[in-house]
């Protein structure tokens, strides 16, 4: 039987490679295996720098607050920051979990606990929660990565290997770079040195044998489906007619959250956008208002394009960041790094709407009920996209590693 | 002083012309240790004789037969890319070719060793493993660092030396000034002996008054729990950070003997000496021994319980030695007695020359991690230990050996009954590796020529051309040079730069200064100008068959007109740091424009991106 590859590679050494490609990609849509959970997709919105709790999704009152004051959500009962207005009137859609707990107080190594369920340690590097999506639901058939990272910076997949990693995009809502021919090239130009490029490849491989060769000429396979994808337009949010970009915001988070939907509605698995700059050990307030500004338009035009795409029931949208920050106020108007009591926002595919999960007391300094560690939230993830959070994999020196930490999915937040 | 020298990875590159005979001549010393004594020739020396000699052992007893020896072109850029990270110039590749000289091989990485390229090469390998991508500590002055290393390798100070003074060093970290991000410290060509000069102004302050190796220290400050498992993992190979969180059954090590290891690394502190924010500058600080672990370190609610530990050295050695705690736990890890420090660095640069160490990779040495002929590291070991950590002699001594100079290919074992070790485990034959990124870049640059095409077209700052160049680069080539996985791994976004990216694009095409210019420009027939092409590239003479091919499609294609391709938009593809090289240069004639076919394809080819 012939595979994919095999016609791609003939099609390469005869010179129909494009249209081998093209014509490939349009039927191979159709084999679209779905995963068991309810989720085929997830956008993660990451938050990088630790976002304050107290000052988003977990209001306080009296000194601790600030001068922030908190709003009435569409969930009965439940409070938000007075900045995210677009955000309360969706809460019906959120699982807000305030009962967030770590120990990781340092960013790099919070970052690499919230992307891979393990705090860092050297003799392993664990995959992501990006790259086992990527491993165990494979590629989408559209030609596009299976998991992009939009605006960095990111984590690879560590010992599962590069090309699991997230295909990074610098400037989120345009075209990737070097997906269209140099100067002077053209389809004729381009085809006439992929021959030239397939001899020298085909004497190389036959002289010394190896294996390397055609895993580098599987790649580069890869990379020119991706070039001559009908999907890549996906990356290319101003296609979009201009009400729809509005709504998301004029600022880089925003055309990420927007082409995080067109990705995902082209079959992409994983998606994270960043949105950075909360590392606020100075004024806080001044400076989470302004994030939230970003992100609450961003986020709701999200929730509702997915909506409109008709993608809400198969996408799930997760909102983290590095941990909490301190309820107390420091010299600077700032709150410092808090990883003990925070806020993580879940919504979608699998999630149950509309509720809170877990609490933390007055001052927001200490949770006391429904504690949730990081490996539960990402097996949480796991779950809803049918994957097994105690699935394991081999690393290079032999030792089986689940995909969290010992992780259990959070069935209160699971619909 | 103010010695003028070469410093960046990419345009190092340069010279290196004169091989097997009229060494090139290296820097000046400037400040740095002193070089290590020679050691004695010595008639018990284990030596290259003793690791063929124990290589041929392991084959035959497994029933193995080595490939073919590799040829002298490709020998040439493999010591060339091994010991000073770039390729061979074309006029190097021939002169070695054509040398009737017995000697050569050993010459050509004498020659190697003693030119200035080799101590940039190695500072760029060890900035990497030790420093590895942005730091964000503002106290880190990378530049001051890397010059550290850089001096060292220049005066070849032996390996326990080094890692004695990164370990325990003392002193101040940086001069100030402006913080450099990483691709600019790559890209700098400054003076040996300061950091970064101020706008107008000549800052002449001697790298004397600094010590750049305490910026290694110093990258650990917020997380000081990490730094004894990377002094470990990285010069010992033991992965002590195994027992960080808890106690583990099947590692030696216990979460006691971490911390009181541990203990040890944390008898310092950092005095401020620049107050206030440090608004982009380098915060300059002085670090200083303790005889206690820093204050700070006690009230780190994950430190504490390694602050409170004793400390001591992992085979139990008590290092509490007070303000002299860290040096003597520089002295433990680096003694001759060490049964972990000349292994993991034998094993380090055995994974590097041979394409796999014998624990692979190459910083976990566990029992757990089986290795290959563990006897035979332990002797190459001892070896490097008796002749005091000489490096160069280690790295002759590697280079000397029959499985160095072993072809890559597989289909040189002409005996269909002999068996195979389809993981290479035993070097039968040479691993293909690919390049890393600054290989990569280096090789690209010289193959095309690139710097004097930019240098022709008006481009003036060629620091900051080179600086946004590693920017694109170390990003896109992720690859992990010592991980050897049978399949290879590469990202799509690699690929798609080498496809349709800036670097082979510009520089496959024919404009003033470039490789290809040049070739086009030199009288001779098509095959003499494909010869020429081949081995700027390739490093070596194409196959008749191979020339053939390349003269046929060239002639063909001079003769079949071509489309007029419009010029991209604004800011599209093409756009970019060499986007001005050759614009003002006429459009390429049919001609031209095959050859520049026939060079994109050798850029792009697994032949000329692989260490082979």
């Amino acid at each position: 039987m012939l595979t994919r590859r095999d016609l791609l590679r003939a099609g390469a050494t005869t010179g129909l490679g494009l249209v081998v490609s093209r014509w490939l990609e349009a039927s191979a849509l159709a084999d679209d295996a779905a995963p068991k959970g309810k989720a085929k997709s997830v956008i993660l919105l990451y938050m990088n720098g630790g976002p304050s709790h107290i000052d988003t999704w977990d209001p306080k009152t009296g000194k601790v607050a600030g001068p922030n004051k908190a709003i009435k959500t569409s969930a009965p009962g439940v409070v938000i920051s007075e900045h995210l207005p677009l955000l309360a009137a969706k809460a019906n859609k959120l699982a807000i979990v305030r009962g967030m707990t770590s120990k990781e107080g340092n960013h790099q190594r919070a970052q690499f606990l919230l992307r891979t369920g393990y705090s860092p340690n050297p003799t392993v590097q664990h995959p992501t929660l990006a790259a086992w999506v990527n491993k165990k639901l494979g590629e989408p058939p559209s030609g596009l990565p299976g998991s992009v990272s939009l605006g960095g910076p990111s984590l690879g997949a560590g010992f599962f290997g590069v090309q699991y990693g997230p295909f990074v995009v610098q400037t989120p809502g345009q075209l990737p770079q070097n997906v269209a021919y140099g100067p002077g090239v053209d389809d004729a130009r381009f085809e006439a040195r992929r021959g030239l490029l397939d001899r020298l490849e085909a004497g190389f491989a036959a002289q010394t044998g190896d294996a390397k060769i055609e895993g580098r000429r599987a790649l580069y396979g890869k990379a020119e489906r991706l070039m001559h994808a009908t999907a890549l337009k996906a990356f290319d949010a101003s296609e979009e007619p201009e009400a729809v970009r509005t709504a998301f915001g004029d600022t880089p988070f925003g055309r990420g959250c927007l082409t995080a939907s067109r990705l995902v509605a082209s079959g992409v698995r994983f998606v994270e956008v960043t949105l950075d700059g909360w590392d606020t050990h100075q004024d806080v307030f001044g400076r989470t208002k302004k994030l939230m500004g970003t992100l609450d338009p961003a986020m709701s035009a999200l929730l509702d394009d997915l909506q409109r795409r008709g993608l809400a029931d198969s996408t799930l949208v997760v909102w983290v960041g590095d941990f909490g920050r301190t309820p107390n106020i420091n010299g600077n108007e700032g709150r410092d790094h808090f990883p003990n009591a925070w806020s993580a926002v879940l919504a979608g595919a699998g999630i149950r709407g509309g509720i809170v999960h877990g609490e933390t007391d007055a001052q927001g300094a200490k949770v006391v009920k429904d504690a949730v560690t990081v490996p539960n939230l990402l097996a949480t993830i796991a779950t809803a996209l049918g994957l097994d959070p105690a699935d394991v994999a081999q690393s290079p020196a032999g030792r089986p590693i689940s995909l969290t930490d010992g992780g259990a999915p959070v069935r209160a937040i699971l619909a | 002083m103010m010695v003028r020298t070469r410093s960046f990875l990419l345009f190092a590159a340069v010279a290196l012309a004169a091989c097997g005979g009229g060494a090139s001549v290296r820097a000046p010393r400037t400040a740095g240790p002193s070089p290590s004594p020679v050691a004695p020739p010595s008639a018990t020396a284990f030596g290259t004789r003793g690791i063929d000699a124990a290589l041929r052992g392991a084959w035959q007893k497994e029933g193995l037969t080595p490939a073919l020896g590799a040829d002298d072109a490709t020998f040439v850029r493999r010591a060339y890319l091994d010991i000073v990270g770039t390729i061979p110039a074309p006029e190097a590749t021939s002169a070695f070719v054509a040398s009737a000289d017995p000697d050569k091989r050993k010459k050509l990485v004498d020659t190697l060793l003693a030119s200035p390229q080799y101590a940039e090469h190695w500072m760029n390998y060890w900035d990497d493993v030790l420093m590895g991508r942005e730091v964000k500590s503002k106290s880190v002055d990378r530049v001051a660092f890397r010059y550290w290393l850089r001096a060292r390798f220049e005066a070849n100070a032996p390996w326990n030396r080094i890692v004695s003074e990164l370990v325990s060093a003392t002193g101040q970290n940086s001069i100030g000034g402006t913080r450099v991000r990483l691709p600019q410290a790559m890209a700098m060509t400054i003076p040996l002996g300061t950091t970064v000069p101020q706008k107008g102004e000549e800052d002449a302050t001697d790298l004397a008054q600094i010590n750049g190796a305490v910026n290694w220290t110093l990258r650990f400050e917020q997380t000081p729990q990490d730094l004894s498992g990377n002094a470990s993992r990285i010069f010992l190979g033991v992965q002590i950070q195994c027992a960080q969180c808890h106690d583990h059954k099947t590692e030696n090590w216990t979460q006691d003997d971490y911390r009181r290891f541990a203990s040890a690394f944390l008898h310092q502190k950092a005095d401020p000496i620049d107050r206030g924010k440090p608004m982009g500058n380098i915060r300059r600080v002085d670090l200083v021994d303790l005889a206690k672990v820093g204050p700070r370190f006690a009230k780190n609610a994950d430190v504490a319980p390694i602050a409170a530990a004793k400390a001591t050295a992992l085979d139990g050695t008590d290092l509490d030695q007070g303000i002299g705690t860290r040096k003597a736990l520089a002295a433990w890890m680096t003694a001759k007695e060490n049964p972990w420090f000349a292994k993991a660095f034998v094993n380090r640069l055995w994974g590097h020359f041979l394409g796999r160490g014998f624990y692979d990779p190459v910083d976990d040495m566990r029992a757990v991690n089986t290795p290959a002929l563990p006897e035979l590291l332990d002797r190459i070991a001892a070896d490097f230990a008796a002749h005091d950590f000489d490096v160069p002699y280690l790295i002759r001594t590697i280079c000397a050996t029959q499985a160095y100079q072993l072809a890559a290919s597989a289909s040189a074992n002409a005996n269909a009954n002999a068996k195979t070790d389809p993981e290479n485990r035993l070097w039968t034959r040479f691993h293909l590796v690919p390049l890393g990124p600054e290989e990569l870049l280096n090789a690209l640059l010289r193959a095309t020529d690139l710097e004097t095409a930019a240098k022709k077209s008006g481009i003036q700052n060629l620091d900051a051309l080179r600086a946004q160049l590693v920017r694109q680069y170390a990003f896109l080539f992720d690859v992990d040079e010592t991980d050897d996985v049978p399949d290879y791994s590469g990202t799509v976004t690699q690929a798609l730069s080498l496809l349709n990216g800036q670097l082979v694009g510009q520089g496959a095409r024919s404009v003033p200064g470039s490789a290809l210019d040049d070739v086009l420009a030199k009288p001779g027939d098509d095959a003499a100008k494909i010869d020429a092409l081949v081995l700027r590239v390739l490093s070596r003479v194409p196959t008749e068959a191979e020339r053939k091919t390349w003269v046929d499609y060239v002639q063909t294609a001079s003769k079949t007109p071509r489309a007029t391709i419009p010029p991209p938009k604004r800011g599209g593809p093409g756009a970019g740091p060499l986007a001005r090289l050759g614009v003002k240069a006429a459009p390429a004639d049919t001609r031209r424009a095959a050859y520049e076919d026939v060079m994109w394809a050798l850029l792009n080819s697994s032949e000329f991106v692989f260490n082979h």
